[in-house]
């Protein structure tokens, strides 16, 4: 069988997937049908890819932005329709803090750039040819959430939050 | 890493849906087992074409001859073909398959090969059913077309 056995596949499934998810949901709610659009691209190459990582996070990026924007036509047209409540916001049912919930009060630059170099242990570098930006821009959107997460966990754990 | 780093990498990520590795999996299968066969499809095809254009009694036709059909300007690698009246069966045909049969002495087949005639095909006649119907004038067209054809 051409392209990938399933051994491996699974194996870099459970050892990419939920990073490849926190960073698919940046864009989407629909993070994990995004990532497993990318597992099956990845299925069926001949050859792995150079730098597998910056791989899964560049075709992640582009496979959440491609559900993003079908979000988007999709909000649009249940607002025409007059169906607010057909599009709600990504809820949490779960109050212990999580990845997810401590990085929900970055804006989307900014998170992705955390997610992507923290998780995705992406260099600045890598980075900026992710997003298409200069890895100093990288730099700054991640020094500037860093900024902000710090605050957000001191009152988290001020306020006994964190699990 | 500085500690609020290492705080973040401490907590938990989103959970990967359970049937997730099911569906990659699954659908992994699916589309390689589709470009597989697609593979095999299109590999079958150029053999078949292959195959089809050695075995059907054609021969190049010259560089005029396109010309004076109207075609596009032909260019050095093009080549058309047409049936050859000249030949009569498939040895004068198929030389290369008449020698590879003689070197194995393969009689019989050489001898269907050398009574295997190129004959042409028989004119259309309108089924007894279709005559002084609507469809009767495209028969006997069809029918008028193959005959100047063959002459």
């Amino acid at each position: 069988m051409a392209g990938m056995d399933p051994e491996t596949l699974t194996r870099l499934l459970a050892e990419h997937g939920p990073r490849l998810i926190l960073y698919a949901s940046t864009f989407t709610r629909w993070g994990a049908d995004a990532v497993q659009e990318v597992f099956v691209d990845l299925s069926l190459r001949q050859t792995p890819p150079e730098n597998l990582t910056a791989w899964l996070f560049g075709a992640t990026r582009n496979r959440a932005l491609h559900w993003a924007r079908s979000e988007t036509r999709i909000a649009r047209r249940e607002k025409q329709a007059s169906r607010p409540e057909a599009i709600t916001p990504l809820q949490t049912t779960d109050n212990r803090l999580d990845a997810e919930n401590a990085l929900a009060i970055l804006d989307t630059q900014q998170r992705e750039t955390v997610v992507a170099h923290l998780w995705g242990d992406l260099s600045f570098d890598e980075v900026g040819k992710l997003v298409g930006i200069s890895a100093a821009t990288a730099w700054r959107r991640y020094d500037q959430a860093m900024a902000l997460l710090k605050e957000r966990l001191a009152g988290d754990t001020q306020g006994g939050k964190t699990a | 890493m500085n500690p609020l780093e290492q705080q973040l990498l401490g907590l938990p990520l989103p959970p990967v849906p359970g049937s997730l590795r099911d569906r990659v999996l699954w659908e992994a299968g699916r589309r390689q087992g589709e470009r597989s066969a697609r593979k095999w499809q299109g590999l079958s095809l150029a053999l078949a074409l292959a195959m089809g254009t050695t075995l059907i009694p054609w021969r190049p036709v010259a560089q005029p001859q396109i010309q004076a059909t109207h075609s596009p300007a032909p260019q050095t690698s093009q080549v058309a073909f047409q049936p050859d009246p000249a030949e009569e069966t498939l040895t004068g045909e198929l030389p290369w398959l008449a020698s590879y049969l003689k070197q194995h002495q393969l009689d019989r087949e050489l001898q269907l090969l050398q009574a295997t005639r190129l004959t042409p095909l028989e004119p259309v006649t309108p089924p007894r059913w279709a005559v002084g119907s609507s469809e009767n004038n495209y028969l006997q067209l069809i029918d008028s077309l193959i005959q100047s054809e063959d002459k």
